[in-house]
């Protein structure tokens, strides 16, 4: 017998993480040439969220037979994170002052720095983990897995499964989500112009609010978020947009 | 620059519809063709494709106006808080496919849709058209 295929069938796995208390502060660390930087963050509001998703600038455009995409987050990242950062620990500053002393002290952070934490703050997509949720009763799970803080030794902790329990989406639910998809205007003063996409994330929001049941994985502080209207209150809305948008499948360009 | 809503551009909407089914015949085509056709031939009708001339958000729109004209029918509903937008295009929608169908009569016999109205015999099963 091959032990260690029969091992790797067994249900072993690494520590569970504790749930991702979606409560605390953020605490993100990258590595830059064996140095270590970290950093603390205020937890994203679904306004903030919202300002960030309105921000995003994609557009298309047909050539021959071809449609080109474009999606240009950049701007839109610095400037979340921007808002976001509270302090960072790890550069040489003149007379050791801390960081966030310093005038202008968020625009002096290398922009390739500002952008790994804005990745790590857009870590959440659909998980890449083998199996899937078993569905009983029509409803529908999810499972998303993201980023969120680093632990003591700096290295970022990845949530593998985090589970989302909705209803069965209606016709109507599904026939907003597309139809919001394509919502554009188009630039150019023809018809062949570029589409601009307005982004159909506030309408994934409030579909996620109007159908999600339960969640596995989360918490908010003392809250085990058992009950919906609480998950409707504190749910990360980047979360919310990556787990609604796969009870429909890919209809956004 | 100038920018607009290609949501309420109706001309364009039905031109894109127009489109769409248009594409959407020409791949039944060449599905059809496929298995026995040559490299060459393949290249050859996915060339014959039509090709897109309007920015992407009008097939967009397009797109979700026949997949809700099919769910609509499917689940037998209205739609009592339909939008400008939809109520709009459900109209344009009916009347590109009256053009399409007008266009493309469905042979007689077997049903499949002619490249002309002019055809004299069906591509598919050969059978014969009286022209009056």
């Amino acid at each position: 017998m091959d032990t260690h295929k029969l091992l790797r069938t067994l249900p072993i796995n690494d520590p569970p993480l504790p749930l991702l208390d979606l409560a605390s502060e953020r605490h993100i660390a990258i590595r830059d040439r064996a140095v270590l930087y970290r950093f603390l963050l205020k937890p994203v509001t679904g306004d903030r969220w919202l300002t960030y998703f309105q921000s995003i600038e994609s557009s298309s455009e047909t050539r021959g037979r071809e449609q080109f995409n474009t999606i240009d987050a950049g701007s839109a990242l610095l400037s979340l994170v921007e808002d976001l950062l509270i302090s960072a620990w790890g550069y040489k500053t003149p007379g050791d002052q801390t960081v966030s002393s310093l005038e202008g002290w968020k625009q002096k952070i290398p922009m390739g720095h500002r952008m790994a934490i804005g990745t790590v703050l857009t870590s959440a997509a659909p998980s890449t983990e083998d199996g899937e949720v078993v569905c009983l009763g029509g409803d529908r799970s999810v499972e998303i897995e993201s980023l969120w803080n680093a632990d003591d030794k700096g290295n970022m902790e990845r949530y593998p499964r985090l589970v989302h329990k909705f209803k069965e989406p209606s016709f109507d639910h599904e026939r907003k989500y597309r139809r919001d998809s394509g919502r554009s205007k188009v630039i150019g003063g023809s018809r062949t112009g570029k589409t601009v996409w307005m982004g159909s994330q506030p309408t994934l929001i409030k579909i996620y609010d109007e159908l999600i049941q339960g969640v596995e994985g989360y918490c908010y502080g003392d809250d085990d978020l058992s009950a919906p209207g609480h998950i409707v209150q504190y749910m990360d809305a980047h979360h919310k947009v990556i787990a609604t948008r796969q009870l429909f499948g890919q209809a956004e360009v | 620059m100038s920018s607009f809503d290609p949501g309420r551009d109706r001309d364009g909407l039905k031109q894109a519809l127009l489109h769409l089914m248009e594409e959407s015949l020409a791949f039944h085509r060449i599905q059809s063709n496929l298995d026995s056709a040559s490299d060459a031939t393949r290249e050859r009708l996915v060339q014959q494709m039509p090709e897109r001339e309007l920015s992407p958000a009008y097939y967009l729109l397009g797109d979700y106006l026949i997949w809700l004209a099919a769910g609509l029918e499917a689940v037998g509903a209205s739609l009592p808080d339909a939008t400008a937008f939809e109520a709009n295009g459900l109209a344009l929608l009916k009347a590109a496919r009256n053009e399409f169908e007008s266009k493309h009569p469905p042979c007689w016999q077997c049903g499949e849709r002619q490249d002309t109205r002019d055809a004299l015999q069906c591509h598919s099963c050969g059978a014969e058209f009286k022209r009056n």
